[in-house]
């Protein structure tokens, strides 16, 4: 069915008028904009359904399919806010424009593959200028070890080989940037290693608006993913 | 364009029509409510699209802005969030449903004052008000420096009584008595009746430069039974201080 466009002097038929009514409200609902000659067309990405003063109270819907981002009163949700996945090897992997003030905490999902490395490290805003402590903890099949240090060029996580990390960060300025983590690594079907710790970035100050990451040799291979969520 | 309100016996303007048509449908849609002269007038938070048994199939947008979103328990959401702003023994949520959350998140930034400890200081979470500690029990793995620049330290505990589902422990002569020392936690509880509530927690403390204790938690509580309706962040002998920021999460 087609959306009429009456004009004056024009003898309407009830099934126009009828037709006008279900155009508008059966089935799926659609944005529309005026188009020529009176006519709905449909767009995309254009208007908005209720608005800032003016909301729906509740949307009732199965699937909420979203391209773009979400936002709460009280940064109630944790959206995924950057996201990548390596298609070649790589000795670094950098988020910038990023926004800590903003998020007031990262939640980083880190599936690694090293080439080879001997600690992963996160830098914030590039400074590697030995404004990082960190202490993490560490078991194999067959022991553990700890370490504990200071004015360290990057804060230290330990994934060690093919691995899962998660990583909360406090972002906020003035609140003191502090994350902790846990992590485990897996090899030919077996758990190898799991690990866990925390650390501090010595810079209160400065918003956070890039991370790198690097694992202190060669970086990681093709497959490596890692998701940042922040608080919406 | 308002909407023309028809009259009986009138003409209709063509044109009326057709922008009666497009006031509904182009154009950003709102709630809107009939006044007493028959026009529509937009209106906040009164009215639905769609309902409980008639939903939209999928609802296509590029950025949603709401006060509240629940889903089968495909998201996280902020239950619960408290700053102190002066010192407190504790930090309790109440009106909570366990059963409806199924799994619980606690996130936790905690200042603790600064006096000489004479014994250990632990963080723990308790439930329903119940501190009974054979009602609890915990194991945990930690990593500590005394004073900074000394060797380190690895401690493992179990017991089958605890304060709560303890998550970290603030150890006597261990640098982190120190006024800069500060505390991050993370805390999963499964609250849902009938299962074990069990909670992990990773746990670190840190002066402004160095890192302090990292610290690992099992806990449990015993009952199976009881719906969680509070959960209350204790610690031991002292209180928490102000910008102690406390954050209860929940899947919806």
């Amino acid at each position: 069915m087609s959306f009429t466009s009456f004009s004056n002097a024009q003898t309407l038929t009830a099934s126009d008028m009828n037709d006008n009514f279900l155009f508008i409200a059966d089935g799926n609902r659609l944005p529309y904009t005026q188009g020529a000659a009176g006519t709905l067309t449909a767009v995309d990405d254009t208007y908005d359904l209720g608005g800032s003063t003016t909301a729906w109270h509740t949307v009732y819907c199965d699937n909420l399919n979203i391209s773009g981002t979400i936002s709460t009163t009280n940064k109630s949700m944790w959206s995924k806010i950057a996201s990548t996945t390596l298609s070649a090897t790589a000795a670094l992997i950098t988020f910038s424009g990023l926004d800590g003030d903003l998020y007031k905490q990262f939640r980083i999902m880190f599936r690694g593959i090293w080439v080879a490395g001997s600690v992963d490290k996160m830098t914030f805003n590039a400074d590697s200028t030995g404004n990082y402590t960190s202490n993490i903890f560490w078991a194999s099949t067959t022991s553990f070890q700890d370490s504990v240090n200071q004015s360290l060029t990057a804060a230290r996580f330990w994934g060690l080989n093919s691995f899962l990390a998660n990583i909360l960060i406090d972002t906020a300025t003035g609140k003191g940037r502090r994350y902790i983590y846990d992590a485990t690594s897996v090899a030919a079907g077996a758990v190898t290693n799991i690990s866990f710790g925390g650390g501090v970035w010595y810079d209160a100050v400065n918003n956070i608006t890039s991370i790198e990451f690097s694992n202190g040799s060669t970086g990681y291979a093709a497959g490596t993913e890692v998701k940042i969520w922040g608080r919406v | 364009m308002p909407l023309i309100v028809f009259k009986d016996s009138t003409t209709a303007d063509a044109q009326d029509m057709n922008d009666n048509f497009n006031f509904i449908a182009a154009g950003s849609i709102l709630p809107m409510t009939q006044t007493s002269e028959g026009k529509l007038v937009s209106v906040d938070s009164a009215y639905d699209y769609g309902a409980s048994a008639t939903t939209w199939q999928k609802l296509h947008t590029v950025k949603v802005d709401a006060n509240s979103i629940t889903s089968t328990k495909a998201l996280w959401r902020l239950v619960s969030e408290t700053t102190l702003t002066a010192t407190a023994a504790g930090i309790e949520f109440t009106g909570l449903n366990g059963d409806a959350y199924e799994e619980m998140m606690l996130l936790g930034r905690v200042v603790t004052d600064s006096t000489s400890m004479t014994s250990d200081h632990v963080f723990f979470v308790t439930m329903n008000g119940v501190s009974t500690t054979s009602e609890y029990a915990v194991q945990r793995v930690s990593s500590f420096i005394r004073t900074v620049g000394s060797t380190k330290t690895e401690t493992a505990s179990n017991s089958t009584s605890a304060y709560g589902l303890e998550l970290h422990v603030k150890k006597t002569g261990v640098q982190e008595h120190t006024a800069t020392a500060q505390y991050m936690f993370k805390t999963n509880v499964f609250t849902k009746t009938g299962q074990n509530r069990v909670s992990t927690s990773r746990s670190m403390s840190g002066s402004a430069t160095t890192a302090l204790s990292s610290n690992a938690y099992g806990g449990i509580w015993f009952d199976t039974t009881a719906t969680i309706t509070s959960i209350k962040f204790e610690i031991t002998s002292v209180s928490f201080q102000a910008n102690t920021n406390i954050q209860l999460w929940s899947a919806i």
